[in-house]
């Protein structure tokens, strides 16, 4: 019998580990699927339904279109803005000369909070009649705004995404702000360059890839945000922010209970999302 | 002579309560030192959710380690999470939790796949449940209405509920209004005091998308001639006339409710009216002694307590509530333990603390207790609301359709409903696509 190569004992705990946490779970949500597995009714009520879950919620779902919109609005004006304001920040940070390590343990705070805890306390801060947010307005003579209401709510849930994740991309690219070379800028300090043009001709192109991972990493959060929904809005008022995370928990465990049809809504999420896993791991492989 | 056998007889009835009680601490006690001796050093642990009848419960959890030496452990968790775990727990056959606190609601979801224990073995048991407990003076409707589900008992019941009205006295007699009898005339009070003074609303009641939308609105549906399923066909009666009218009425109310009521669950719903924000209050009886508790409330002075207001098709009122089960996927042993918790904790002889405690009285022998009556001064109003719930039982109906898929119905209903509240559909275009989603639910293998 032939020997098996020596490192091959070396990589099969990480082999196992991954089929048991990564392969394992991943093949059986293709199998629950196409089935019509039911909670409540158990596992051995549950039978093959092939892809009438896709079909259903291709043709049927009410908000299934809807949530997918939604969902690209989210993504696109969070991450946006979280790109936008972490590096007019980042840059900030990196010409400060002093007090610079107080400012990022503080920048940090609200990205190592417990998501749910968030969210419920931007619930109370939001409150339209004993919220701090309209009480601050109120000091300023404004009105009140309600913050949760039919128009409003999805601006909120973006507005309390960016104030948790913008801190995500502060440390990403102020990391790569600090790991630029020096030479270059010295270069066109000499060469008279204005710093307008450093920054769109030297500093932007050379810590592109890394901020293109932290772009990429944010979208693919974005995309699956669900706590901060859960605990503000629940996908409400109506479905105001039923963002296409709360759809999927919504139909496969909030009384709807249908476990096979939230397992097609995840399949494709998965195929959604697919091509941005690709691309943070063709950028790694680059850097 | 007449006022010295008045006062003999006074004599002898208070001996024999003294010699009664002495009799049944007695008897307790000689429980205590049997259980300790099968379970002490056992933990059991509990899934539960934040209610007074909880917080109660755990106030007495010292005593009842300290008689049986079974250790407690408790998992609190959100309601609705609550509902996922257990059943989630359950198909993985997990045996985590022993003790579950049960909302009556979800009694139709646990039963098919048998996520709790059927309790009436253990009751009937003389050795696992001695005569002090008395399992018959919890008042037949909770017992049967609550903790139990198809005539079996899954649950003793530690929150039997319904629902009836808060309102501000202040308010009321500032502007002469009267209590609301009728659904119309609270709805006109709602209009009335929505904005008469700033920052005030009319109402406040629970709104948010899904299952607290159709609670909210379940609350008076059966009095405006709604329903969400017909109780003796199960067919989905969501787009009738008199259930599209309720919806059209609940939705009108809330727009005397706060901004954002579209996100408001229970608590929000009592947050704002303990703040002082709304005129009235419509919902569970449960959570009414945090209105009255002064380190809560802003108006804990201010305010009383009425039954519901009846409709025009009649006064149906809430049956609802919480009971206290066993898993059926922990151990015998677990499960002995576990049932002599819920035995201590429910008896008759703890139901004075238990009620003071905060938790809510659901035993014949505490109706008329004159402490009882102090701790909780809405009592009255709360029997009243009863009766009304009872109204609907004698039309052969239950206030949550006691059928599997009822809350798959309700959850759809409540998700149409939300949507009528934002403006997005009209109530007859909400109800004829709550319909169609509902006749496929039940048509459903």
């Amino acid at each position: 019998m032939k020997k098996l190569p020596a490192h091959y004992a070396f990589i099969m705990p990480s082999v196992v580990l991954l089929v048991l946490i990564v392969i394992f779970p991943t093949v059986f949500l293709y199998y629950i699927s196409m089935t019509n597995y039911d909670m409540t009714v158990g596992w051995g009520a549950k039978h093959f339904v092939w892809f009438e879950n896709f079909m259903y919620l291709f043709l049927k779902d009410p908000l299934f279109w809807k949530s997918l919109g939604l969902t690209l609005v989210f993504v696109s004006v969070s991450v946006s803005c979280e790109l936008v304001i972490g590096m007019v920040v980042a840059l900030g940070l990196s010409r400060l000369n002093r007090g610079k390590r107080i400012l990022v343990s503080l920048i940090i705070i609200p990205m190592v909070c417990t998501p749910s805890i968030i969210s419920l306390m931007w619930k109370l801060i939001l409150n339209t009649e004993y919220g701090v947010a309209n009480y601050l307005l109120s000091l300023l003579a404004l009105g009140k705004v309600n913050w949760l209401g039919t128009g409003t709510a999805l601006a909120s849930v973006i507005l309390v995404d960016i104030w948790e994740w913008t801190p995500f991309m502060v440390l990403m690219l102020y990391a790569a702000l600090q790991a630029l070379p020096e030479e270059p800028f010295e270069a066109a300090v000499v060469d008279g360059a204005k710093k307008i043009q450093i920054f769109f001709y030297i500093t932007l192109p050379m810590m592109m890839k890394l901020a293109l991972i932290a772009l990429t990493l944010r979208l693919i959060d974005a995309f699956k945000v669900f706590d901060t929904v859960y605990g503000l809005t629940q996908g409400g008022p109506g479905s105001a922010t039923e963002l296409f995370s709360m759809r999927i928990y919504r139909t496969g465990f909030q009384h709807s209970n249908w476990t096979g049809r939230a397992s097609a809504f995840a399949i494709i999420m998965l195929l959604i999302m697919s091509p941005l896993f690709l691309r943070v791991t063709r950028l790694l492989r680059d850097r | 002579m007449f006022r010295k056998i008045c006062l003999a007889l006074l004599c002898i009835t208070f001996g024999m309560v003294m010699v009664f009680a002495a009799d049944t601490t007695a008897q307790v006690d000689a429980w205590g030192k049997a259980v300790k001796k099968t379970y002490g050093g056992m933990t059991i642990t509990i899934a539960a959710t934040s209610h007074p009848a909880a917080d109660s419960i755990r106030a007495m959890e010292k005593d009842f380690t300290a008689l049986t030496g079974i250790k407690v452990r408790w998992d609190s968790m959100e309601e609705g999470l609550l509902r996922q775990k257990l059943l989630m727990e359950h198909q993985s056959n997990t045996g985590v939790y022993d003790v579950m606190m049960i909302d009556a609601f979800n009694l139709a979801e646990y039963q098919p796949s048998g996520v709790a224990l059927p309790l009436k073995p253990l009751i009937d048991d003389k050795k696992m449940t001695p005569s002090w407990y008395d399992y018959n003076d919890i008042s037949a409707a909770f017992r049967n209405g609550v903790g139990g589900y198809k005539d079996v008992v899954y649950g003793i019941p530690i929150a039997g509920e319904t629902r009836f009205l808060g309102y501000r006295t202040d308010l009321f007699k500032k502007y002469g209004k009267q209590v609301p009898k009728t659904l119309a005339e609270m709805k006109d009070l709602a209009e009335f005091f929505n904005g008469k003074e700033p920052g005030l609303y009319g109402i406040a009641m629970r709104a948010q998308r899904g299952i607290h939308f159709a609670s909210g609105w379940m609350t008076l549906m059966y009095s405006l001639g709604g329903e969400f399923l017909d109780q003796k066909t199960w067919e989905p009666t969501c787009n009738t006339e008199g259930t599209i009218a309720s919806l059209e009425y609940y939705v009108d109310l809330l727009k005397s409710a706060p901004p954002d009521v579209g996100v408001y669950t229970h608590e929000e719903a009592i947050s704002a009216f303990m703040a002082g924000k709304t005129a009235m209050w419509l919902d569970a009886t449960a959570i009414a002694p945090w209105i009255l508790d002064p380190s809560k409330s802003k108006v804990y002075n201010k305010v009383a307590f009425a039954p519901p207001p009846a409709g025009p098709a009649g006064d149906f009122g809430v049956m609802a509530g919480w009971s206290i089960g066993i898993s059926s996927d922990s151990s015998k042993k677990q499960q002995e333990a576990a049932w002599a918790f819920i035995m201590y904790m429910t008896s008759k002889s703890n139901a004075k603390k238990y009620v003071i405690g905060g938790g809510t009285p659901t035993r014949a022998s505490l109706a008329n207790d004159p402490d009882v009556m102090k701790a909780h001064p809405y009592l009255p109003a709360m029997i009243l609301a009863l009766k009304s719930a009872d109204n609907l039982v004698k039309t052969g109906r239950t206030w949550i359709p006691a059928h599997v898929k009822a809350i798959k119905v309700l959850e759809v209903a409540g998700e149409f409903g939300s949507r009528v509240q934002a403006e997005e559909l009209t109530a007859r275009d909400a109800m004829d696509q709550a319909q169609a989603q509902c006749e496929q639910i039940m048509a459903e293998q």
